[in-house]
């Protein structure tokens, strides 16, 4: 089991840039229907239920990692995801907030007000980017002072 | 008869706040959340305090603050307030439900300790004053005004699983019907 968890943290995880990030891929192994973990490569290496075991693990400690995490490290979080997104920031950000996707990647059997405070901390860190993009778009040719020396 | 109206309002205000703390929802939860509320606490690794110190803690509210933002502000004690609120009704659920699982217990067991019992009770009355006091705190002045009676509340629902065990575990060692 630890030697599966070392080679996920190792390999895989240490390559994806954040903490958000690692959430997002380490929920896309489990599957929808049967709530399993799959990861074809770590499969392959160790024994199917010491992979699953790893992955599960992992997932849950990336969770609680994030969901304890304070709003303005979240906030720096979800900045870190939508750069290293191939995403447009505006339409990743009108997604999120529409269609909720970061509702999937909670693990199964995490503690109710975990997933609360998480899915509440979400939101509102969506909220405070979506101000900072809006701020950004309005304040460079108010702020500027080669613009203001210009005039 | 002025004694006897001092000495009543206080009891009838923890009365209501122990009343307030069991039926006044925000949102009321599906009955079958709360029970699973029991079944999934206490994943390994996981320590229940760091998650109340982070709903109770005022440091992501100066966050908000700098922000400058009043609709985020607004956004944000709503937000936070659902989930303190959540997390008290959780707690009282679940403290609640291994009560009851106690007096159905103890009302088979023959080697009861008195005393056990009596502490147990009192720390079970206090335990809904603390949960009322903290559900009115968190609706009237937000979730941060009591944040050290969340880890107080915290405490007496560990106190008060603690006493059980100890009673668990000392009634199997003592034969049943011997003298506790």
């Amino acid at each position: 089991m630890q030697n599966a968890y070392e080679d996920l943290l190792s390999r895989t995880l240490a390559s994806i840039p954040c903490d958000l990030a690692r959430l997002i891929y380490l929920a896309s192994t489990r599957d929808y229907n049967s709530g399993t973990y799959h990861h074809e490569g770590l499969s392959a290496r160790h024994e199917p239920a010491e992979a699953r075991g790893a992955l599960k693990t992992a997932h849950h400690e990336i969770f609680y990692k994030l969901a304890s995490m304070s709003l303005e490290k979240l906030v720096g979080e979800l900045e870190q995801y939508v750069r290293v997104s191939r995403e447009q920031p505006s339409g990743l950000l009108r997604t999120w907030q529409q269609l909720e996707p970061y509702r999937v990647a909670v693990p199964m059997e995490a503690d109710p007000t975990m997933v609360r405070l998480f899915l509440s901390n979400i939101r509102l860190a969506l909220e405070v980017l979506k101000h900072r993009r809006i701020q950004l778009r309005v304040l460079p040719s108010d702020a500027s002072p080669l613009l203001s020396l210009g005039r | 008869m002025e004694i006897l109206v001092f000495a009543g309002i206080p009891v009838l205000l923890l009365l209501l706040l122990s009343l307030l703390g069991a039926t006044w929802n925000l949102d009321v939860d599906p009955p079958e959340e709360r029970t699973k509320v029991m079944a999934r606490r206490g994943q390994a690794g996981e320590d229940p305090g760091v998650c109340i110190r982070r709903i109770f803690s005022s440091e992501d509210q100066k966050f908000v603050e700098r922000q400058g933002l009043p609709r985020l502000r607004e956004i944000y004690r709503a937000e936070r307030t659902r989930v303190a609120l959540f997390w008290v009704r959780s707690v009282s659920a679940e403290v609640a439900e291994i009560m009851r699982e106690h007096r159905v217990a103890a009302g088979t067991r023959q080697n009861l300790r008195v005393r056990r019992e009596l502490l147990l009770i009192l720390q079970y009355v206090e335990f809904r004053v603390v949960c009322g006091l903290l559900a009115f705190s968190i609706r009237v002045f937000g979730p941060h005004a009591l944040a050290n009676l969340a880890t107080h509340l915290l405490q007496v629902s560990q106190g008060i699983g603690r006493v059980l065990e100890e009673g668990a575990a000392a009634s199997q060692i003592q034969p049943e019907g011997s003298l506790g």
